[in-house]
């Protein structure tokens, strides 16, 4: 597969993405460890999906002042090199996608690093199809 | 061991404001499996027949399930169980929404709250802090509102909020508890409970929680066997496009959907108003909503763009919305609906009863047992919108007749006399659910049996439609009886093995955490899905047969509550019209002739009694059956009633008036 797609009016808000997230990559369910993160204001279900859609514009590498962000060489999504990182944020401020989400417990950004191919998110999701693999070639 | 269930039990007394954490002993767990069961037995604990159900002493519990907060499909329901206003019995109300999420992911398995506060009050939950909070500025304002002024009141718009609009302060019986701005715990008054605490909310703040499971990696895929299951029904598609009002039409045809409260099984037109497909022609519908971790999203987001009623936004209406604002009052406009839904949802009532108190409301009139004097001089009538919406009014605001049906049509009909408890359309204190079962005797018996009254969310019988209804039911019929040929739901015999069956998978389902249209209408979740995610999740190891029997050992133990407060097999009855009129005596044009007298419902209750080791002569389970589930401790308080059901006095939610 290339990336996903999302399809936001199909989002019903239940969440699975972002508990199947923290699941695959730490092995426990926390909300504030995943990558995709579903802002559902329920009173008039008004739904937004922030999670990296692999952008042209790269602008989250091209400000980490500590370089600490690159594109993975196989899969093209965005590498974070944890040691180099400073926890300045600067990537999460020049992403105008939402993309970039916090870890307030390391320090760091959370980036969908797209389960190295096979991601999890999208499995829940077959029925709503908000998140789809899709097969258009990302940058490399 | 690392466990998606705790036994964490944060308990807050509003009389002395003291706020206790305990741990639950492992049998919580192992015996009852969390969730519904492991409240069931906190409710058989801490309450008991001197327990009143408005009274400082009631108890109200909110139980996500053991699995609630893992991504287990459909796992994300919470139970809210409590002593009943309405029947003064047992009950269970089951709520979705994103609450049980919150609530395990804030580090609890149940939050328990007893006494009564002096003023408006609401609970702050979060992993830091546990507040009881001043609510004065809240109390009186609308559900949407509520949320509104809390969020920020506490400056935080992802609070997940479980809270009683104006239904629950005035103590209405069926006054709901309503999680995550539209989704009810409707049934049987848990809002009146929390208002006669001066309850307003309660507050949960999932920030920084975590939920671990036993076995990640088993989890995982266990999990995924569940999601390829249970989309592989194709119920779940309908779900999701059409939601619960999927096939109100098809029933109407089938001549299975109650109408002018119950008086007639069809519309002579206008049914097509009533369903899912009507909402997206109408362009009402804007969103499918899940609840936590659903796959299939039945919910409707609607709004109304234009004409008379613009601006009316809510969720819903469900098919039982449908049928009791509709098809019950004759009422086929559906802008109509979607505005008292609106209404219901704001004031927090359970549309199913509030729409029978309307039906009720109606007939009195029509029969003078009610009239203009206590209308304000509005006159009541079959399909009129403007009624609907006037009862509601007169309701909420304790107008007139509204004060009496607030609490509901049996009391209303105790009141009111004249031989309305004929048309009274409640059992137990509860008014039934949108079904006819004069044509569907597994719902028939479960509705007879059911601790809540006669209600369909104890035991969904979908099954004993047929491949009618759903690809996979006749697979479960032939699974429980050994035959696909009684999937047909005016058959009489193997109705007691069916709804025994769904009646455990329904405890099991609720315990865990799963949504009962997983397991009991679209069939994807079976007894292998759910022991195998509970075990992967919790530590447990249970096999299929074992996680039936502590389904078995839940639905036994609500029995007892309910036998300890005096009821017995005199109450498993079905409401008056349903078990006396057929429909066809009420208007000689209906489509099918079907009864639900005595005597038939009497030989389905027996076989079900033999069936599940209960003594038939008085439908409690017996001393053997008890101890065999690991229930012999109850026999103690029990022994007592056992020996004298016949000539007992009934509790007042199971009477019907001398003049019967």
């Amino acid at each position: 597969m290339g990336f996903i797609d999302k399809q936001t009016d199909n989002c019903s808000g239940c969440r699975s993405c972002e508990l199947a997230c923290s699941l695959k990559h730490y092995g426990f369910f926390d909300f504030h460890k995943s990558r995709i993160r579903i802002i559902h204001r329920e009173e008039r279900s008004e739904i937004e999906i922030h999670q990296c859609i692999q952008c042209n514009e790269r602008s989250c590498i091209e400000a980490c002042p500590a370089d600490a962000l690159s594109i993975d060489k196989d899969f093209g999504y965005i590498r974070l090199d944890e040691q180099a990182c400073i926890g300045c944020k600067a990537c999460l401020k020049a992403c105008k996608y939402n993309g970039v989400l916090w870890d307030d417990e390391t320090g760091t950004p959370l980036i969908c690093d797209l389960c190295g191919g096979d991601p999890e998110c999208i499995k829940p999701c077959r029925l709503h199809g908000a998140l789809t693999a899709s097969e258009k070639e990302v940058v490399r | 061991m690392r466990s998606s269930y705790n036994g964490r039990l944060l308990q807050v007394d509003l009389s002395s404001g003291r706020i206790l954490v305990h741990t639950l002993e492992d049998e919580s767990l192992h015996k009852y499996l969390g969730g519904r069961g492991a409240a069931a037995k906190l409710l058989w604990d801490m309450t008991g027949p001197e327990t009143k159900p408005l009274g400082k002493e009631n108890v109200i519990i909110f139980s996500p399930g053991s699995l609630t907060g893992t991504d287990a499909p459909t796992s994300g329901r919470s139970n809210i169980t409590f002593k009943s206003p309405a029947t003064g019995g047992y009950f269970k109300s089951s709520v979705g929404g994103g609450l049980g999420l919150a609530i395990k992911h804030a580090g609890f398995d149940h939050i328990l709250v007893t006494g009564k506060s002096k003023n408006p009050v609401y609970l702050y939950v979060s992993l830091e802090r546990i507040e009881i909070r001043d609510a004065s500025g809240i109390w009186g304002r609308d559900v949407k509102e509520t949320n509104r002024l809390i969020k920020k009141d506490l400056d935080d718009e992802e609070l997940i909020i479980a809270c009683i609009g104006r239904a629950g302060e005035i103590m209405s019986n069926y006054a709901a508890v309503m999680g995550t701005y539209y989704n009810a715990a409707a049934r049987g008054g848990g809002g009146a409970v929390m208002g006669a605490k001066k309850l307003k909310a309660l507050v949960v703040s999932e920030a920084g929680g975590r939920v671990y499971v036993a076995d990640p990696e088993g989890f995982a895929s266990a999990t995924q066997r569940g999601r390829d299951a249970s989309l592989a029904d194709n119920h779940s598609r309908v779900m999701k496009r059409f939601g619960t009002a999927a096939t109100t039409d098809q029933m109407c045809v089938a001549g299975l959907l109650p109408t002018y409260n119950f008086s007639r099984q069809w519309l002579e037109a206008g049914e097509e108003n009533l369903t899912g497909q009507h909402l997206i022609d109408e362009g009402y519908l804007k969103r499918s909503v899940s609840c936590g971790t659903c796959l299939f999203g039945c919910h409707r987001y609607t709004e109304v763009d234009e004409g008379k009623f613009k601006g009316v936004y809510s969720e819903g209406p469900e098919y039982e919305t449908f049928a009791s604002f509709g098809a019950n009052l004759g009422i086929t406009d559906s802008r109509y609906i979607l505005k008292a839904n609106e209404m219901a949802n704001d004031y927090g009532f359970d549309t199913i009863s509030l729409g029978a108190a309307a039906s009720f409301a109606v007939e009195s009139f029509e029969r003078g047992v009610i009239t203009t004097e206590d209308t304000e001089g509005f006159e009541l009538k079959w399909n009129d919108g403007e009624t609907l919406l006037f009862l509601i009014d007169m309701i909420v605001e304790q107008r007139g007749i509204g004060k009496l049906l607030a609490q509901g049509v049996k009391k209303a009909s105790d009141k009111l006399g004249k031989g309305s408890f004929k048309w009274a359309v409640q059992a137990r204190g509860l008014e039934q659910s949108r079904v006819e079962l004069r044509g569907a005797f597994s719902y028939a018996l479960a509705f007879a049996l059911n601790p809540r009254g006669p209600d369909h969310l104890m035991t969904e019988c979908l099954a004993e439609f047929g491949d009618g209804f759903s690809k996979h039911a006749l697979g479960v019929i032939e699974k429980i009886t050994g035959d696909r040929k009684y999937g047909k739901p005016y058959l009489e015999e193997k109705r007691e093995e069916i709804v025994s069956w769904h009646e455990d998978i329904y405890a099991v389902s609720d315990a865990l955490g799963y949504c009962a249209f997983a397991t009991t209408a679209a069939y994807g979740i079976d007894e292998k899905m759910l022991s195998d995610t509970c075990n992967t999740a919790t530590g447990t190891d249970l096999t299929p047969g074992e996680i039936m029997e502590a389904g078995r050992r839940i639905v036994t133990l609500e029995r007892c509550y309910n036998l300890r407060e005096g009821w017995s097999r005199r109450c498993d009855v079905l409401p008056w019209r349903i078990m006396n009129e057929t429909a066809v005596d009420l208007d000689p044009k209906q489509p099918t002739s079907a009864t639900m007298d005595s005597r038939r419902l009497g030989r389905m209750l027996e076989a079900y009694y033999r069936l599940n080791g209960w003594d038939p002569s008085n439908g409690f389970p017996l001393p053997e059956t008890l101890e065999q589930l690991g229930l012999g401790y109850v026999e103690k308080e029990l022994t007592e009633q056992r020996d004298h059901t016949d000539e007992a006095e009934l509790p007042e939610s199971c009477t019907y008036p001398a003049e019967v």
